[in-house]
């Protein structure tokens, strides 16, 4: 059930000191899971902010590096750590002064529920 | 440009008993590892360090030691830099 | 003897300038020889539209290369679409069999006895924690030394004559 696993994205937010949501989204910023903090900017969790990542990392992976797996945003009042499980988009936004490298150790527990989350996308995307 | 701080690893890991070595700035992003300490474990190091720290708040940050049978772990914060050891037990 | 002849003769001769039955009469350009083809054999593609489809292919594959942050637009999704997915993923989500997450245990409490065995044994070894302590002052000292070695000019002059 998807409310058992925002109960468990809730449970990892509360681990991490100063992370205010994950967000897994599809590509355009459409929600699939979400779970949110009061502290979350309300903008920052809009489908126009989240998809902006999905032409950076399509640039970045042209910068001769390999695929762009993850992108770090540092605001002067928030971070946002985006990362790149096409068809699936995991979004971590905390506090600047968050543990980041925690965060980004986040990912392995996180990983395991992805390919049936992102089957769900793609199967959605071929009846659309 | 990191020379001094590789020499410093380097130090480390020539100690007896010594068989990782790993350095994290406060955000947990990891500034040097070797060894068997893994680049990825940079962010818990400083969360352990981050949460022991609140057990005595206005202290010197303390000296976190994790022990198995036969390896230990020696995590401690200096200003913004958390160095972890692994090393074998006697 | 001629028929054989020409049956075995090969496709390369018409290229030399010696006029056989097979030379054609009336000179015909190739250009009117292939319009018709297109049609008739869309299998075997004609020659000048072969570079022009091999340009295409060079230039699709340098603009997939080239990192041009501009020539996207501002892209977004319009409410009906955004509504529609999210029905969909909350449906399929609703109805999808997803294993419930564990929460990984990796601390246990440790029976009263062996707590006692435990917190009776011997501290931590003070070599071990000087250890540490001058390792990560070393290492916050050369961390403090950190900086970019300039070794050759950055902005350098195009030699335009």
């Amino acid at each position: 059930m998807v409310d058992d696993l925002r109960k468990y994205l809730n449970h990892l937010i509360e681990k991490v000191n100063g992370l205010h949501c994950i967000l897994i989204t599809d590509r355009e910023g459409v929600p699939v899971v979400r779970s949110v903090t009061e502290k979350a900017p309300q903008l920052a969790l809009r489908p126009n902010f989240i998809s902006t990542f999905g032409m950076a990392t399509d640039q970045a992976s042209k910068l001769g590096l390999g695929r762009n797996k993850t992108i770090i945003s540092m605001y002067s009042s928030y971070q946002v750590i985006q990362m790149n499980k096409l068809p699936l988009v995991i979004t971590f936004i905390g506090s600047d002064n968050c543990n980041t490298g925690h965060i980004l150790a986040l990912e392995s527990q996180i990983e395991p529920y992805l390919q049936d989350l992102g089957t769900i996308v793609a199967e959605a995307h071929k009846d659309m | 440009m990191e020379k001094e701080l590789d020499k410093v690893v380097e130090e480390i890991m020539l100690t007896p008993k010594v068989t990782g070595c790993i350095f994290a700035d406060h955000q947990g992003l990891c500034l040097a590892a070797k060894g068997t300490a893994h680049v990825d474990s940079a962010g818990i190091l400083v969360a352990i360090s981050e949460q022991a720290c609140k057990l005595q708040p206005n202290l010197k940050p303390p000296t976190i030691y994790l022990e198995s049978d036969d390896k230990m772990c020696l995590i401690q914060r200096h200003g913004t830099i958390t160095g972890g050891i692994f090393k074998h037990k006697e | 003897m001629g028929c054989c002849y020409s049956i075995c003769h090969n496709d390369s001769d018409p290229q030399d300038n010696v006029p056989n039955e097979r030379t054609h009469l009336l000179e015909v350009p190739e250009q009117q020889q292939e319009t018709p083809s297109p049609t008739m054999c869309a299998s075997t593609p004609p020659r000048k539209p072969d570079e022009q489809s091999a340009l295409n292919r060079i230039l699709h594959e340098t603009a997939t290369n080239v990192i041009d942050v501009g020539a996207l637009g501002p892209y977004s999704l319009e409410a009906n679409a955004y509504s529609e997915r999210v029905r969909a993923y909350t449906a399929r989500a609703a109805s999808a069999a997803l294993p419930p997450p564990i929460p990984v245990k990796l601390l246990a409490d440790v029976p009263p006895t062996l707590s006692k065995v435990i917190l009776n044994g011997p501290p931590p070894d003070c070599a071990d924690k000087e250890l540490i302590t001058n390792a990560v002052k070393k290492a916050a000292a050369a961390i403090s030394e950190l900086r970019v070695e300039h070794h050759e000019d950055l902005v350098v002059p195009f030699r335009v004559p």
